[in-house]
């Protein structure tokens, strides 16, 4: 009697552990020697199976087998209140052996993960149409279907006191550097915070410098991506719920690297890799190039063209800055308010927004037709980027260039230009230079920026801002 | 305590604002000028662009006096209710009595302001500079646009040179070369100005002679600086019918032979033939007669163009170059235009007729 | 400060430090003082430079410092800095900044130099390579001036007197300031790679035609008359050029030569902080801070046309005393302390 009696008070104990929560399940059941309780989310686990693996299991104990608890789904050890509590959160099916004080974990989880489609903010045009999703297993799984070998790592580490969030780094043992490893693992072991549930927490604990406004670490959906990351030495990183990996050390040019140059032809490829780097150059300096001209250096203009801006400007009461300003707050929010409005109704709003007030604030004269010109020109070129943090990145630094050409025209926008680059050459990716193959300087790679070249060649990542590469020492400023 | 200071320098810029900034709304586009005077008298005309309302531009002319050309321009401006702007000015009219004074004295705000457009042309007028600066109705189009279509297309039909307002100035400083200027006059039948050929230049003043716009073909050629198409039409005699006979420029080359004070001039060019009735081409003796006939005449006209500019002292065909390099006896004889004007030279021409057009 | 460059970076560095400023102060003053028969001198000009080259590449192991010769050193960093940032200084008000303070401008200038030599060593290393594509620009458009060359121009040839010989080598000596920095930074190349020989031989034919093609284009282009009223001919002759869709081709090329002149400034200012750095290296960061207070400050003493002549004739003897004289001193110094 008195074994049911204890029994009886250690449900009530760990039902008080849950706090009585309504879908967990805490029942006594038989056992061969004496009786276990079963202790387990039904929101969290497939209630059938659970019977079946029982079953299986009790099967196993009766006929005496060494190890009998010790199956695929399955395992036993010895129990503490905080390892159930554990396995319970995490959706397993614990059972506690109050006779033997064993605890036996059956793996039944039942979650709902999201079919591995395409992610939409990163189409390609040819290549896999497949995703990650919200399942850390899924993803990783989907990592392995690409890269079937054992060197490939996976580590997990827990962070967070009050969330117990999983975060998962993966990296190809053989290839990636053993320092950036380690820095990844110290990085994310030395976070210290109770609350962490997104990977942009994450990434705002690992980047080298938050400050800047250029993105360290590339975020994709795409497993195909990861892949070929991977491959090249680097090391991916994510966090359990999230479909988004952060990858790392990373060079200013990778986010202008698709997945579509290597599947679609080497021409093809070349080309659309400069003519995205290309729009860079028009999205950061076209409408600071505007201003000044309008500005200061009108003489610059070929007659023909002159006279069509002279009669663009003519009658607008701003000055260009304001005026560019007007359009491009108006630009930013069409494009805030289309990400949040439901799908029907995006487009609508977005030919309202675009046209007819476009059209409608050039006819009231506030802003010059050119000026919405070289405007929409920018925020089209921007969103070439195939990476969304690159593409905010970029919309946000020509504010500078455009109030620099404000103040000093041409010059303004030389030296500002000079100032980012020097910006560039000092930011690091794990301590890995961001602006690889010019920092350090390095003529036969130069070319990988502009060209897609025939064979997928792997080349490492750049390991230090020194020449030749090497290991690191002691007392570098990096 | 770092972030203070940088935030208040960019607050310490954007009150002072920006210096140097000429917004464009607020200057005036100024496409064509034009100055008639003499040294300490300058008047100068401005055509400049008037936007009334959004939607078209129009043009309109002021005039100025001073002592210098800036100080016409800055007469003309308080005239006008935008400030004229010469940066963008496309052509510059200049009367015969203008170019009488040196070029670089008068224009010398031109080459010393940064802004200035090198790109514009320099052209003499014959008589009052104001009427070439109102548009007439047969111009079709503004005025700016008019001299500057009319010009290029004269550049393209090689009657007047490519000159910019910079290689005009560096024609000027060269001893060994002269200067040659568009000369455009009013026509007689439309009363709209049209291109009549070059004004010369003898060492830095217009020589008061000019030339007619076949001569003034010949001296691109001469300088073997030709436009896209270079024509001539002569009219062939035979069997008591006259034939015009048009042929276009190919390919040529030159060879000067200089020797003490006399220089043989050879060219040797290649024709296609664009338009002659009487046909026959398909035989060798009739393309022979033509490619006799043409030699001739062309020897002809290149010679009595040279003996032209032997009289005006003008060598805008560059003679004096080769001679300064090759030729440092004859160089330094004394000045070109005089040592020029006394040379003995010979052109030759020779022609070989290498197409005959999609027929014979 | 310990660092360590590659061949390439090595020979970008210096060709940029000698190219920087003087690719638009150089020609006008050599054309002018050699005369017609400019392109012969500065053939002879490369000549001497390769020979100094290969007594830098031969000896540059024993040029080792001490404090005393280090001070004169920075000063006279300090010096050719002042110089060229007044001169760019000079050259913006004329053709693009009338109106704008001028120590605003230098003040702009010399805070990018700050932030490069605040950063680390690499940074200033590898700055010159956002250079590279402006530098082809450069000789890409100065091609538009191809129809307007005078091919006569060249000649006749040995027209120069002796006179215009001595001031012609003189002068051209503008073109090799900072080839000094060659004995400073040599002994950080990577060990791995040759020099000697065709690389060095490579970079100055890289520097030689990169100047003797300057030097003949202008003098082409220009008449011996037309060039004494022009002090930065190639600003000149880019303003001259028409192309189809855009105008005045020289301000751009005014405001990559700023850029160039900057970074140049900023390599100048590293060596100088190097060589500070190797006697103390308290204060480091003070230290910067207050060589660059000193390049806003000192240039403006310099900004008239006058003193920018002056400025411009000094800096070669002053050059000749620290790229020739102090160097050879040194080494044969140290080459006898070691026998």
């Amino acid at each position: 009697m008195d074994d049911v009696k204890s029994n009886d008070s250690l449900i009530l104990y760990i039902q008080n552990l849950f706090h009585d929560s309504a879908d967990l399940i805490v029942r006594k059941i038989t056992w061969k020697d004496g009786d276990g309780i079963i202790c387990f989310f039904s929101t969290m686990t497939e209630s059938s199976e659970v019977n079946k693996q029982i079953e299986i299991l009790r099967l196993r104990s009766i006929a005496e087998l060494p190890n009998w608890a010790g199956t695929a789904t399955s395992s036993v050890e010895a129990f503490s209140v905080p390892k159930l509590v554990n396995s319970v959160t995490n959706g397993f099916v614990a059972i506690f052996f109050p006779a033997t004080n064993l605890l036996m974990t059956i793996t039944i989880p039942s979650f709902e993960v999201r079919s591995t489609t395409e992610p939409t903010n990163e189409f390609v045009i040819r290549g896999p149409h497949e995703g990650f999703v919200e399942s850390i297993d899924k993803n990783i799984s989907l990592i392995r279907k690409h890269l079937p070998i054992p060197d490939l790592v996976r580590k997990d580490i827990l962070i967070g006191t009050d969330t117990n969030t999983k975060v998962t780094y993966v990296y190809i043992e053989s290839i990636a550097d053993k320092n950036v490893v380690n820095e990844v693992k110290t990085r994310l072991k030395n976070i210290d915070r109770s609350k962490i549930y997104s990977i942009g927490q994450i990434e705002d604990y690992l980047e080298d410098s938050v400050w800047s406004p250029f993105p360290q670490f590339l975020n994709t959906e795409r497993p195909d991506r990861a892949v070929a990351n991977l491959l090249e030495g680097k090391i991916v990183i994510f966090t359990d719920q999230s479909p988004s990996a952060l990858i790392a050390p990373v060079t200013f040019f990778s986010f202008y690297e698709s997945p579509d140059d290597f599947n679609g032809r080497v021409i093809v490829g070349s080309f659309f890799r400069m003519l995205r780097l290309f729009s860079f150059l028009i999205a950061v300096f076209l409408p600071a190039f505007y201003i000044a001209v309008v500005g200061f250096h009108s003489e610059i203009l070929p007659f023909d063209l002159s006279r069509k801006v002279k009669l663009a400007v003519e009658f607008i009461p701003y000055r260009p800055i304001i005026e560019a300003l007007i359009v491009e707050l108006f630009i930013e929010i069409i494009r805030e308010a289309t990400i949040r409005l439901p799908a029907p109704i995006g487009p609508t709003i977005g030919i309202v927004g675009g046209l007819v007030i476009g059209d409608a604030i050039v006819n009231a004269g506030l802003v010059s037709n050119l000026m919405v010109v070289v405007v929409a020109m920018t925020a089209i070129s921007s969103f070439v980027v195939p990476s969304v943090e690159m593409n905010t990145t970029i919309r946000i630094i020509r504010f500078p260039f455009m109030l620099a050409a404000t103040f000093f025209g041409f010059f303004g926008i030389a030296i500002l230009a000079l100032i980012l680059f020097i910006h560039l050459l000092n930011r690091s990716s794990l301590n890995q230079p961001y602006l690889s193959p010019v920092v350090p300087f390095d003529p036969s790679r130069f070319k990988n920026i502009f060209f897609r070249l025939p064979y997928y060649k792997n080349h490492k990542q750049q390991q230090t801002f020194k020449h030749g590469g090497g290991k690191r020492k002691k007392g570098d400023r990096n | 305590m770092k972030k203070i200071l940088l935030v208040s320098i960019a607050c310490s810029l954007l009150l002072a604002g920006c210096w140097d900034e000429r917004l464009y709304k607020d200057i005036t586009i100024v496409p064509l000028m034009g100055y008639d005077g003499e040294p300490g008298k300058w008047t100068g005309y401005f055509t400049h662009a008037v936007v009334a309302n959004p939607d078209s531009i129009s043009f309109s002319t002021v005039e100025g006096s001073g002592v210098s050309i800036e100080e016409a321009r800055l007469d003309a401006n308080r005239k006008t209710s935008e400030s004229l702007d010469p940066t963008q000015v496309l052509v510059v009219l200049l009367s015969t009595k203008a170019v009488k004074t040196d070029l670089l004295e008068t224009f010398d705000i031109a080459y010393r302001m940064p802004r200035t457009r090198l790109s514009s042309r320099f052209v003499v007028v014959e008589g009052d500079l104001a009427p070439f600066m109102e548009k007439t109705e047969k111009m079709g189009k503004e005025v700016p646009d008019y001299y500057d279509e009319t010009l290029n297309t004269a550049i393209f039909a090689s009657i007047i040179p490519d000159e910019d307002i910079q290689l005009a100035v560096r024609l000027l400083l060269d001893e060994g070369i002269d200067l040659q200027l568009p000369y455009v006059k009013m026509s007689e039948t439309t009363g709209t100005p049209e291109v009549a050929g070059v004004a010369l230049f003898s060492d830095k003043v217009f020589s008061g002679h000019t030339l007619d716009t076949k001569e003034s073909t010949i001296i691109q050629i001469l300088k073997k600086k030709p436009g896209d198409e270079t024509m001539f039409t002569f009219e062939w005699e035979k069997e008591g019918k006259k034939y015009p006979v048009t042929v276009g420029l190919v390919k040529y080359n030159k060879k000067w032979n200089i020797k003490d004070s006399k220089i043989n001039a050879a060219y040797k060019m290649k024709v296609q033939v664009n338009e002659f009735a009487y046909n026959h081409l398909d035989e060798e003796k009739k393309r022979k007669e033509l490619e006799g006939f043409l030699s001739k005449e062309l020897t002809n006209d290149f010679n009595e163009v040279i003996k032209k500019l032997q009289e005006a002292k003008s060598d805008p065909v560059g003679f004096g170059r080769t001679v300064r390099a090759f030729h440092p006896h004859l160089w330094k004889k004394g000045k070109w235009q005089d040592t020029f004007s006394e040379l003995d030279i010979n052109v030759k021409v020779d022609v070989e007729i290498t197409r005959t057009g999609i027929i014979n | 400060m310990n660092f360590n460059i590659s061949r390439g970076q090595f020979f970008l560095l210096l060709f940029i430090v000698q190219s920087g400023s003087s690719f638009f102060s150089f020609p006008s003053p050599f054309i002018n003082a050699a005369g017609r028969d400019a392109w012969l001198i500065f053939l002879v000009a490369g000549a001497f430079h390769y020979v100094m080259l290969l007594f830098y590449e031969q000896n540059y192991k024993h040029f080792k410092i001490g404090q005393i010769v280090g001070w004169l050193y920075k000063g006279y960093w300090l010096f050719v800095s002042i110089v060229y940032l007044a001169y760019v200084d000079y050259t913006l008000a004329v053709w693009g900044f009338p109106k704008t303070p001028q120590f605003i401008v230098i003040a702009v200038l010399v805070s990018v130099s700050l932030y490069a030599n605040l950063s680390r060593a690499e940074t200033v290393i590898n700055l010159s390579v956002l250079l590279i594509p402006l530098i082809l620009l450069f000789l890409v458009f100065l091609q538009f001036a191809w129809k307007d060359l005078v091919w006569t121009n060249l000649f006749p040839v040995g027209e120069s007197t002796s006179v215009e010989w001595t001031k012609g080598l003189l002068k051209a000596q503008l073109a090799f300031i900072g080839i000094e920095l060659y004995l400073f930074f040599r002994k950080h190349v990577d060990k791995k790679q040759k020099i000697k020989g065709r690389p060095l031989f490579v970079y100055q034919l890289v520097w030689f035609l990169f100047f003797f093609f300057s030097v003949v284009i202008i003098l082409l282009y220009f008449t011996p008359k037309g060039l004494e009223r022009i002090p930065e001919p190639l600003l000149f002759l880019l303003k001259a050029q028409e192309v189809t869709f855009v105008e005045r081709l020289d301000l751009f090329f005014l405001y990559i030569w700023t850029v160039w002149t900057i970074v140049t400034v900023t390599i100048i200012s590293f060596a100088a902080l190097y060589v500070h750095r190797l006697h103390s290296t308290k204060h480091d960061k003070r230290d910067t801070i207050i060589w660059h207070i000193l390049l806003v400050l000192l240039p403006m003493l310099f900004l008239s046309k006058q003193s920018m002549e002056q400025l411009n004739d000094l800096i070669i003897y002053v050059y000749l005393v620290f790229g020739l004289l102090v160097p050879v001193t040194v080494i044969i110094t140290n080459r006898r302390k070691r026998k």
